[in-house]
């Protein structure tokens, strides 16, 4: 089973550390013959070759100076050892990591990913109703299956960490398979206020693709109302495969639906250099806030960042 | 928080902890009110939990089962660094290590494959360009592509260092035939477009869904694939992580009968389904794909 990586910036950086590390051991100009070809047939640009270094001391981690314009980013020795010595399992042995194993020597130390992250599982969630006896949430049928359509800003749903996209399997132990939006809508105004008990299947249309800024701090897409309409090229974004005719739910975990675009792009802006995006195809998006008014979707979305 | 990959761990492992709690501490029957909530068939104390299970939600569970699943779950280790992204960080003591579920679980990530091409100058794979992306829309039987692990859905990144991004199918394809024969580096996305749900059969040997032409078209009340949520409208691409597409329905129905009582199936929402594989002849599909059972 291979390595995995977030993002395609980690995968080449690794591997660009470990050809160093391996070859390490051997004549440093061996090590600037097996650098160059990666490099180079990474991104089809123009790079500045490596300078030779007759003379480099076998260090586990050598200078990535050289790496500093690699494929635009902002590389520096300091950052990725930091990235690198966080997670403990990529000590950089000629072996490599054990196979499976998630490895981002460049966005290893992102909350971002981890806020954004879609647990393939389900999971259960105790909802109270706020003194209006209301929760903030909207539910709406998609395919047989209830979806949560919006979460209130300050509401309780918004507290227990219920987000948009996400299904709700069960309502205080009734299988919602099947049920229109107006009966999910019913059940959760009868259930009792004080503790209303939710199986919720994590945002299971919805995928996340980390990104890297370049040096511009650019990460590569044009958005028009929400929506990823295209992709510059050779940037973050068409590396990692990010998609058009997509909707931006969140953005590092904090849900960006219904934002002005101006407000989308302040978001991205100071995210970071790493961005964990998380997508969901036009057509499903439509589907899911058919009906759902749009003045409701701008002013009382809940888009707070989320608690790890 | 834990996570489950059904909802029958959810609500087994429940009951397994207001047992456990309520042995610990037998003074305190507000516990036992909490997991009689779920359950509503039984309303009583639950003396002696595991024998009442047995007909829980119409699985047959057995003491032992449960307690070796529950043990092998506890004894992996749940750190909070994530070593694999897989099942190792959820509790499930009614699925347990299925290995349907590890051989069809979607991997949040990229990887590389390497391929080589067969003698005739082949790799058996066809791509479609979706969304300014380059998908995966068909992997022939005995190919060099299925060898490396390539199925249906995955999103290509790169071909050999170069980004796939808005290119068409024809200069996807042309890429590759120009590619070396000796080695052919391609970055996957792990199937971005489709998830994976598992579910139980009840004692009847059912999981719950009705489907026509690999589309499912309707859930069966009170069946596990209702309580697990699962949606119509989506085509089954995989069950227990074997390739299904382009199989008769009866041959569909031979794989879910033989799969064991843990069915893990991997479902993509039709529109996007018929997107992927449109203008690829039917029959191509019905004798081409390749449908072996992955190894984990």
């Amino acid at each position: 089973m291979a390595t995995l990586y977030p993002s395609l910036e980690d995968m080449k950086g690794h591997q660009v550390l470990q050809a160093q590390a391996a070859a390490g051991v051997r004549t440093p100009a061996t090590t600037v013959v097996t650098e160059k070809p990666k490099l180079t047939s990474g991104t089809g640009k123009d790079l500045r070759p490596p300078s030779v270094c007759p003379s480099e001391p076998p260090v586990l981690y050598p200078n990535l100076a050289e790496l500093e314009n690699y494929m635009g980013l902002a590389l520096s020795s300091e950052e990725i050892q930091k990235n690198l010595r966080t997670e403990d399992s990529t000590a950089l042995t000629p072996a490599g990591p054990p196979p499976g194993q998630l490895v981002a020597p460049l966005s290893g130390n992102s909350a971002g990913l981890r806020r954004a992250e879609i647990k393939p599982g389900v999971r259960e969630i105790h909802l109270c109703k706020d003194e209006r006896g209301k929760t903030g949430l909207h539910l709406k049928n998609v395919d047989q299956g209830i979806f949560v359509q919006l979460v209130k800003a300050n509401s309780p749903a918004a507290l227990v960490g219920l987000r948009f996209g996400d299904q709700v399997l069960q309502i205080d132990g009734r299988n919602c398979a099947g049920w229109s939006s107006d009966k999910a809508q019913r059940a959760l105004k009868k259930a009792n206020p004080e503790k209303i008990v939710m199986v919720v299947r994590d945002r299971p249309f919805q995928r996340t693709v980390t990104v890297h800024k370049d040096s511009t701090g650019h990460i590569g897409i044009v958005v028009k109302k929400g929506k990823i309409v295209s992709l510059a090229k050779d940037s973050s974004a068409a590396r990692n495969g990010l998609l058009t005719h997509h909707c931006i739910c969140e953005v590092n975990g904090q849900n960006v639906i219904g934002m002005k675009d101006k407000q989308l792009m302040e978001v991205l802006a100071g995210a970071g250099n790493v961005v964990t995006l998380t997508v969901i195809p036009n057509v499903i998006y439509e589907h899911m806030v058919k009906r759902l008014s749009s003045g409701l979707v701008k002013s009382s979305m809940d888009h707070s960042i989320p608690d790890l | 928080m834990s996570l489950y990959p059904s909802l029958e761990d959810l609500k087994v492992d429940k009951v397994i902890q207001a047992q456990t709690a309520f042995s610990s501490n037998p003074a305190n029957p507000a516990i036992l009110s909490e997991a009689s909530a779920p359950i509503p068939y039984d309303g009583g104390l639950y003396p002696r939990l595991y024998p009442e299970l047995s007909q829980y939600m119409g699985l047959s569970l057995n003491e032992e089962e449960v307690q070796r699943n529950l043990v092998a779950a506890a004894a992996q280790p749940q750190g909070q660094l994530v070593t694999r992204p897989s099942t190792n960080y959820m509790v499930a003591p009614v699925t347990g290590n299925d290995i349907g579920i590890r051989r069809a679980e979607i991997k949040q990530g990229i990887r590389e494959a390497i391929l080589c091409k067969d003698q005739d100058g082949r790799i058996g794979l066809r791509l479609k360009s979706v969304d300014n992306g380059v998908f995966v829309q068909l992997v022939q039987a005995n190919s060099p592509a299925s060898l490396a692990g390539l199925r249906f859905g995955d999103q290509v990144l790169q071909i050999n260092g170069e980004n796939c991004a808005g290119w068409s199918s024809d200069k996807a394809h042309k890429v590759l035939k120009q590619a070396s024969a000796e080695r052919i580096s391609m970055i996957i996305r792990d199937r971005p477009f489709e998830r994976i749900i598992t579910m139980h059969k009840d004692s009847t040997g059912h999981v719950g869904f009705i489907f026509k032409n690999g589309k499912i078209t309707s859930i069966v009340k009170d069946s596990s694939a209702a309580r697990n949520g699962l949606l119509t409208e989506h085509n089954i691409c995989e069950i227990n992580g074997q390739n299904v597409i382009g199989l008769k329905d009866s041959q569909v129905a031979d794989i879910l009968a033989t799969a064991g009582n843990v069915v893990t199936i991997t479902v993509m929402p039709s529109s996007i389904y018929d997107y992927i594989i449109k203008r690829m002849a039917t029959s191509i599909m019905k004798s081409l794909m390749d449908h072996s059972i992955p190894e984990v």
